[in-house]
């Protein structure tokens, strides 16, 4: 069974396992990959809080190596463009070399999220969609289509604001390709 | 603003003109809702002026030559390996924990960024 050693008892192995010809795996669960989706539920109602929590939990799951330039890759788009997309739906995306590899991220917030450009209602889910730079535009916009397509439907919609986190979000993210 | 950070913000601009530009994919970039108006590009590249000003004249014109011969003026440099040619990068090149540094591949010439 895989454990892990604190220093201590590293210490100790490396004292004995000589003589009694112990042996030792190191396991390195710092490049372990996380597969839990990325679920985030706001408990803030603006949309620069909103779109901060995204890019940190980014840097925190190492896609986004610097938030604060992350961060303004969102705002710049969303000055020019509101990524409201109607339905109470939001899909802020973003290409840049601060964004290690493709992500996409899952934030819901039930009494929903000033979103400036949103006519019919608040935002309720926000998807945001990174790629690198290095991802051509038309393949970081087919990402973003897939995701538009995945919230087309009320029951679709309806399905992630109540969704826990498991299999089944699981299954969706793969589905996008996240 | 570091030189490094300024231009991590051009490329990203130059990223959003591209797109702004691009007459290919219109149609399925309004179909998502996500196609940029068209008075987008003006104001960006109005932005890139301001941000440009304030960068040494050395790394501007590196960027923009690796931007005219690669398609991106910027390339990331992950576990010291050169993104763009694939190249590990010499120990001694890599910079303090945390500090964003500029550099040119020995490789191909790149622009790198260390972050």
């Amino acid at each position: 069974m895989p454990f892990v050693l604190g220093v201590g008892v590293t210490w100790c192995y490396a004292a004995c396992a000589p003589r009694k010809g112990w042996t030792m795996a190191i396991l390195d669960l710092s490049s372990a990959p996380d597969s839990s989706p990325d679920l985030l539920e706001f408990r803030h109602r603006r949309r620069e809080q909103a779109l901060r929590s995204l890019v940190e939990r980014g840097a925190a799951r190492g896609i986004v190596r610097d938030p604060v330039l992350a961060l303004q890759a969102l705002s710049r788009r969303e000055r020019l463009h509101s990524s409201a997309h109607g339905k109470a739906v939001a899909i802020p995306h973003a290409r840049s070399i601060t964004v290690v590899r493709p992500w996409v991220a899952l934030g819901r917030c039930a009494r929903g999220i000033e979103w400036p450009g949103a006519e019919d209602a608040p935002v309720q889910l926000v998807i945001c969609v990174l790629s690198p730079a290095g991802l051509a535009w038309p393949r970081h916009l087919a990402r973003v289509a897939a995701v538009v397509d995945a919230v087309r439907l009320q029951r679709q919609r309806q399905w992630l604001l109540e969704v826990a986190e498991g299999e089944g979000l699981r299954a969706w993210f793969a589905g996008l390709g996240a | 603003m570091s030189a490094a950070e300024t231009l991590v913000a051009v490329q990203d601009i130059d990223l959003l003109i591209e797109e702004a530009s691009d007459r290919d994919h219109l149609r399925e970039a309004r179909r998502c809702g996500l196609a940029l108006p068209t008075t987008a590009v003006a104001s960006l590249q109005a932005e890139r002026d301001r941000l440009t000003v304030g960068i040494d004249r050395r790394w501007l014109e590196l960027y923009e030559r690796c931007r005219a011969r690669y398609g991106r003026g910027l390339t990331a440099v992950r576990d010291r390996t050169c993104l763009g040619c694939q190249t590990r990068l010499p120990t001694s090149s890599a910079p303090p924990a945390g500090i964003a540094l500029l550099q040119a591949c020995e490789s191909c010439g790149r622009l790198l960024l260390w972050v």
